[in-house]
């Protein structure tokens, strides 16, 4: 029977800022804590909140797999534009035995489908909190085409996915 | 003659108690017996901050001035302490005094902190800290780690870092930025 694993890591590029976090302290006999400052006079952006996606092992597919991921995307412009590319370069899915095969898969922001390396404009964003509140204003998804998982030998398929958000 | 016989009984009386005295010393029997052990353990005095939030001042447009006077927002924190008591230490990590924020490319935004501190019942506002050390001692702690019963919605510390308009508005373009390390000592 066949078997296949299949990941895609995602790494979020940052305009502009880094990822901000608050630590707290810890019981003892003293206790120490930090907290990030900061204030804005730019147009910023910022994604965080991002996952991995991990499908299940799967030996076939009877339809094509989907795996989303809610995020937050902060500008200060109210407003910004997403495209995503890959570590593969291409919506492909890599194997990472010998004489590798690929599986390709499609993305979509929201309801709207990307092409590769395509801006979508005109998206909204959190315009006032760098975290949305500790909530999330936007996902991504992938879908894993059936008919290309079904088609290639038993292997470990992966990509890393780019998310770059631009202000607008 | 008295004198050798005496002797001679006091020998015999002897060789006599010798024996029962090195026969009785490793027995040790007795039908009950008790002894004392000290067992001591120190419980250092603790302090714990948490809820810890992000400082986040404002959030402006690349060509935005500011048209209020300052910009501030209060930030909740708990601190738990074992004796009632405790100081707080805080360390800017710019280090700069006055304190300064700065952006990616070094230019420094000044800016200064206010806290509200728990003193007894109370609550009392302390500030401006402009230092990039300071401290403030004898504050009233929670005596539970989550600041239950407290009020302010279980906080006992609040911090406002504040930048005034005149240094705002001067800045150039930028993301302003420090890190603040907070420590909580009891007292």
């Amino acid at each position: 029977m066949n078997k296949f694993k299949l990941s895609l890591l995602v790494s979020a590029f940052l305009m502009s800022g880094s990822v901000i976090a608050a630590s707290d302290g810890a019981l003892d006999t003293t206790s120490s804590g930090t907290s990030e400052v900061t204030i804005i006079k730019d147009n910023a952006v910022q994604i965080s909140n991002v996952d991995d996606l991990v499908f299940e092992q799967q030996a076939v597919l009877a339809e094509s797999a989907t795996l989303s991921d809610d995020v937050c995307v902060f500008s200060s412009t109210g407003n910004y534009s997403v495209t995503v590319t890959s570590l593969n370069e291409g919506f492909e899915l890599q194997g990472e035995g010998a004489d590798p095969d690929a599986v390709t898969y499609s993305v979509q922001w929201g309801a709207a489908s990307l092409a590769y390396g395509a801006v979508q404009s005109g998206l909204t964003a959190d315009a006032t909190s760098l975290t949305c509140d500790g909530g999330t204003n936007a996902s991504f998804s992938v879908t894993v085409d059936s008919t290309s998982f079904n088609s290639v030998k038993p292997d470990t398929y992966t990509d890393t996915l780019t998310l770059l958000v631009q202000p607008e | 003659m008295l004198l050798q016989e005496t002797v001679s009984v006091l020998k015999k009386t002897l060789l006599a108690v010798v024996p029962m005295a090195l026969l009785s010393l490793p027995i040790n029997a007795f039908s009950s017996d008790s002894g004392e052990s000290k067992i001591s353990i120190m419980i250092g005095e603790t302090a714990k901050i948490s809820a810890i939030d992000d400082w986040v001042i404002g959030i402006h447009a690349a060509d935005e001035n500011m048209s209020s006077f300052w910009e501030y927002q209060w930030d909740y924190q708990c601190v738990f302490t074992s004796t009632g008591a405790y100081s707080v230490e805080l360390n800017s990590q710019n280090g700069a005094s006055p304190l300064e924020l700065r952006s990616a490319s070094g230019e420094p935004l000044a800016y200064e902190v206010w806290a509200y501190v728990k003193e007894g019942s109370g609550l009392s506002i302390k500030g401006p800290f402009r230092d990039a050390t300071f401290s403030m001692s004898n504050l009233t702690g929670s005596d539970s780690q989550t600041c239950q019963g407290e009020g302010y919605g279980g906080h006992n510390l609040f911090f406002a870092a504040l930048v005034r308009r005149t240094n705002f508005n001067a800045a150039p373009t930028g993301i302003y930025r420090d890190q603040m390390v907070i420590t909580v000592r009891p007292e």
